[in-house]
């Protein structure tokens, strides 16, 4: 191969002398001579990255069970919320103060991410990209330009306190079980 | 059909010795070819997580990005295939005007490239869109006034690409049908025929 010149010509010479099945290639010794043996580790090495492709792939598409739908969040019976409490569940953070409950989706209008509720300044804060709402998810700061929804809040058969994400409240709506 | 006869005739049979030189088209053909594959493997993934709604963008996003095993790596893998196969498409352009290979008899071939370039640039557009973000959605408003001040027919091709005067829900999905199936498809016929052209007019453009 000393005086080859091009890199298609060597392309094609590396194909016929390796892509062509084994007996017919004249220049190998044996299976496990030099260019037997690269070229099975070769095909392995290959194998292996077309497996952990498939696998990848198969993981990809089996993505569906770790969707992350909106459940109802069940917080429990509502005494146990104290005023000025703050308590979340998946997506869902049920706030209260004196004129009720409520529960905002803490969803970033912006992106998808999930804004985090800073106990200190009473205000959700966006991890990504830092926008800002209130405690019941108005907009105050971009890049977001929206407002975050509230999700219906009922008693449960049992007594407990259930939010429904898919079920969206009025802004500024209070929750008196 | 034996895999190596396959092989063998993948090059013409008989090619002058300066043009199978690899500077003398760099592969950037072959090289935007395989991109496209890249782009339609990844793309028939992303497909199944997606819906072309406002909400169903959002959360198709979200769970393709944060949720779903690797589906950052396949939304990685088509964003970056897309960007680098535009880049590659345009040395190709260039590889191709310093070739002079848009003379006779290969100009109709070169009208193909030109065309597979602008269809190229609309799937890159319409992607970004199909995002259905703040930024995207402004993008989209932009062309859309661009659209409108088009001379005597801009308004009447503000109608037929975006459904009406505003970007609507409606405007998201006939991007997103460009996006998936018009532009993909004549990609690939007009790719087909480009490939075929090259071998009828025969050889490649001289290099310089």
């Amino acid at each position: 191969m000393g005086n080859v010149k091009d890199l298609s010509k060597l392309v094609s010479q590396l194909l016929a002398n390796y892509m062509l099945p084994i007996e017919k290639n004249k220049h190998s010794e044996s299976r496990w001579g030099r260019r037997g043996f690269l070229l099975s580790m070769g095909w392995a090495l290959a194998g292996l990255a077309f497996g952990g492709m498939i696998w990848m792939t198969g993981r990809f598409l089996g993505g569906a069970r770790a969707r992350s739908d909106p459940e109802p969040a069940n917080f429990g019976p509502p005494d146990a919320h104290r005023i000025g409490a703050v308590a979340k569940l998946g997506r869902v953070v049920l706030l209260r103060d004196e004129t009720g409950f409520w529960a905002v989706n803490a969803v970033c209008p912006h992106l998808g991410c999930q804004p985090a509720f800073d106990e200190n300044r009473r205000i959700f804060v966006c991890p990504c990209h830092g926008s800002q709402f209130d405690s019941e998810g108005r907009f105050l700061a971009g890049p977001a330009n929206s407002r975050m929804s509230l999700a219906a809040l009922r008693l449960d058969t049992q007594g407990a306190l259930v939010a429904y994400p898919k079920e969206e409240a009025p802004a500024g709506d209070r929750f008196n079980p | 059909m034996r895999f190596d006869k396959f092989l063998e005739h993948l090059h013409p049979a008989k090619i002058s010795e300066d043009r199978i030189r690899i500077s003398s088209t760099f592969c950037l053909g072959g090289a935007a070819f395989f991109l496209f594959i890249t782009l339609g493997v990844t793309g028939l993934l992303l497909a199944i997580y997606y819906l072309p709604s406002a909400e169903g963008a959002k959360m198709g996003l979200h769970d393709l990005t944060y949720v779903i095993p690797f589906g950052w790596l396949i939304r990685s893998l088509h964003f970056w295939a897309g960007q680098l196969m535009l880049v590659v498409m345009l040395l190709h352009t260039m590889r191709v005007v310093a070739a002079r290979a848009y003379l006779p008899p290969r100009q109709g071939n070169w009208l193909i490239g030109v065309a597979l370039l602008l269809i190229s640039g609309g799937l890159d557009f319409s992607g970004y869109v199909l995002r259905w973000d703040s930024q995207t959605f402004w993008a989209a408003q932009v062309m859309s006034q661009l659209l409108d001040r088009v001379p005597l027919c801009g308004h009447e091709l503000q109608q037929i690409l975006l459904g009406g005067p505003q970007i609507t829900e409606s405007g998201l999905l006939r991007f997103y049908a460009f996006h998936c199936l018009w532009g993909p498809m004549l990609c690939l016929s007009l790719i087909m025929y480009h490939f075929w052209r090259v071998r009828r007019d025969g050889n490649l453009g001289k290099p310089l």
